[in-house]
């Protein structure tokens, strides 16, 4: 980590142009080896992987594609992300299994974030493009989807991401959510900021409008998600880490060192392979305790590389950024 | 160090905190005293154990002697003065114990133990002469050691009024660990505890405004000294946050939101018994929460749940009596 914090010179527009080009500069080759990571692992254990994870893979490799300038874009990553959206589309109908069924069931973000991502213009790319929309159409009306606040306006958000529109087409009502409730910051739970983070996206369009709420609920974020982003960095967990560093991008907070140390610790996950990680010493017990039944790639390595090349993409190519209005490629 | 002594009157946040606080002061030295024995080394027959109480009885003794010179006026006053009288009578006039400290000078308890009794009132004329004597020997200032803990002598060689002319805390600080400001991240738990002890020690407990500290040094502790509490206070870790609770309050702090939340918290988390949980996984530190959850350590003393309890608790109920004490 190079400086402290709280002593670093405050800029009011956000990362300095200095510091966002050396940022920039660092992560290119970072996020490339991601990428390549994702498509190798992906080639290997598309045939065992589940949607959800498929899913995952077409995000991540969208990402690490958009953080590309479009003429070096890697062969690799385009082919596999090709070929990821046809198993997707292969296995759409297959009951529990498909995607239609997790749409069903009300598993739908990792699906629609991959659509909204997706860089490829080919025709499958319009057709997966299509059926979330189709399937997100289906679902939206439902009473259990609009019991469940949260995923039903990030659905609706990156739907509108989806068809190319370049402005909400509905106004966002404010509903009862886990930061409303103000929970004490040192007992919170991981699974409660997380929930925290998906709420800040959700009421904010990924950073490209203000919150929608009490002047004491903005000062409680703007005390507490750069403290957990401290801690979390302290602890070494990027899983944690990644997805603050995105909340304090969408809530502008960009001038807190916090942001900074984030998204420098995030760059020092990377490994040689390309992948990120973390406490490997930690993972390595739990493969011994556990009787090594965790599957490190997929369940680990994969979700870790996707959170950091997500978090990446929108601090450090905000105008590639995956969730953006209008800017994508095709209308559906 | 010139030092002024200052007065400070308790600034406890709110009036009900004040009384929480209180009744949480009662309950934790009622533990202590119900647990007075285990603080005595002399009646343990286990080596390890015997040690551990020796510290254990240094810093009940330097607990006892800040609340018996406190300025509070609601100080429990009388049952300090009665711990005292114990580690005095009980521990410190035991002739093997006597040579135990003498014979382990580099150990801090050989002069904190009795200089913190001689706070309370107690004096040992030969025996001083004995530390004094250690002192002129050389051996003490020759011990390689860092300069948090050579603080500790020169803050006890003060009270003494036989602090050498080249030891000062002053100059100790400057050469010290937190002088350098260093970043937070890479900080461990023994880095904290240095962290802490350097202020208690600059500042007397927060009885004497230390001149030593510059305006970088301000703005550096208003930054980190607060996230680091709030770190430990999520961590769950009381002992190091009742540590850091003293130090707001030393430097002047107290008036930080986290500073409430923070006894908020230590009240919640005090033991029905009046104790407070020490920290037993700190062990684990940088493996992360699903290692500290899944990995154990066999205990040598796991068969004694009575003595564990007391191993585990007695330092993280002394460290918030301190900081009690202070806030109150």
């Amino acid at each position: 980590m190079d400086s402290h914090p709280g002593f670093r010179e405050e800029d009011t527009a956000g990362l300095s142009t200095h510091t966002l080009a050396r940022l920039q500069a660092r992560s290119r080759d970072v996020m490339e080896k991601a990428g390549l990571w994702v498509a190798r692992c992906t080639q290997e254990r598309l045939a065992e992987m589940g949607v959800q994870a498929q899913c995952l893979s077409l995000f991540g490799l969208s990402c690490a594609l958009r953080a590309s300038a479009a003429s070096d874009q890697p062969s690799e990553m385009l082919k596999t992300a090709d070929r990821v959206v046809e198993k997707l589309l292969d296995d759409w109908d297959q009951p529990a299994d498909g995607l239609q069924a997790k749409f069903q069931s009300g598993i739908f973000v990792t699906a629609m974030m991959a659509a909204a991502a997706l860089v490829s213009d080919s025709p499958t790319a319009r057709t997966y493009r299509k059926r979330c929309r189709s399937e997100w159409a289906s679902i939206e009306q439902s009473a259990e989807l609009r019991a469940r606040a949260t995923p039903l306006w990030t659905g609706r958000h990156l739907d509108l991401v989806i068809s190319g529109a370049p402005q909400p087409l509905h106004k966002l009502v404010p509903w009862p959510t886990e930061i409303s409730g103000q929970p004490m910051p040192y007992t919170i739970s991981s699974d409660g900021i997380h929930q925290i983070v998906k709420e800040i996206a959700a009421l904010s369009a990924f950073g490209q409008t203000p919150l929608p709420l009490s002047q004491t609920a903005k000062d409680y974020l703007k005390d507490f998600i750069p403290f957990w982003t401290f801690f979390y960095i302290k602890e070494n967990d990027l899983d944690m880490v990644a997805p603050l560093v995105r909340a304090l991008n969408y809530l502008g907070l960009t001038t807190v060192p916090e942001y900074l140390d984030g998204l420098n610790f995030i760059l020092q996950q990377s490994k040689d392979d390309g992948r990120f990680g973390m406490q490997e010493m930690a993972i390595h017990l739990q493969s011994l305790t556990v009787g090594g039944s965790v599957d490190k790639r997929l369940e680990i390595y994969l979700p870790l590389t996707v959170a950091s090349l997500w978090a990446l993409l929108d601090c450090l190519y905000p105008a590639r950024a995956p969730f953006k209005l209008g800017v994508c490629t095709q209308v559906v | 160090m010139r030092v002024k002594t200052i007065k400070r009157r308790g600034n406890f946040p709110a009036e009900a905190l004040r009384s929480a606080g209180l009744e949480a002061e009662e309950k934790a030295l009622a533990w202590v005293v119900r647990h007075r024995d285990d603080f005595n080394p002399l009646i343990h027959s286990n080596v390890q154990r015997l040690k551990l109480a020796v510290k254990a009885a240094a810093e009940l003794s330097l607990v006892c002697s800040l609340a018996c010179t406190s300025r509070r006026s609601d100080v429990p006053r009388q049952v300090y003065s009665e711990l005292a009288a114990y580690i005095w009578d009980e521990v410190f006039k035991n002739e093997a114990m006597q040579e135990f400290l003498l014979s382990n000078p580099s150990g801090l308890p050989s002069y904190s133990l009795y200089v913190s009794l001689s706070q309370c009132g107690y004096e040992d004329a030969p025996f001083r002469k004995k530390l004094e004597a250690l002192l002129e020997d050389g051996y003490l200032r020759a011990v390689e050691c860092v300069p948090s803990m050579q603080m500790d002598l020169a803050y006890n060689l003060t009270l003494m009024g036989r602090l050498p002319d080249d030891l000062s805390i002053s100059e100790l600080y400057k050469q010290s660990f937190l002088a350098r400001h260093p970043s937070l991240y890479p900080l461990t738990i023994a880095d904290a505890y240095t962290v802490t002890h350097t202020l208690f020690f600059v500042t007397e407990f927060g009885r004497a405004r230390a001149s030593c500290f510059s305006a970088a040094d301000e703005t550096y502790f208003r930054v980190a000294l607060p996230r680091l509490l709030a770190y430990y206070l999520r961590r769950g870790n009381w002992d190091l946050s009742a540590e850091f609770l003293l130090a707001l309050r030393v430097l002047g702090l107290e008036g930080l939101p986290v500073y409430q939340h923070g006894w908020m918290l230590l009240f919640i988390a005090q033991n029905p018994d009046g104790s407070f949980s020490g920290p037993v996984t700190e062990e684990m530190e940088g493996f992360g929460e699903t290692a500290r959850r899944s990995a154990t350590e066999a205990d040598a003393d796991d068969g004694d749940q009575a003595w564990v309890s007391f191993r585990n608790d007695y330092h993280t109920t002394l460290a918030v009596l301190l900081a009690m004490e202070a806030a109150l």
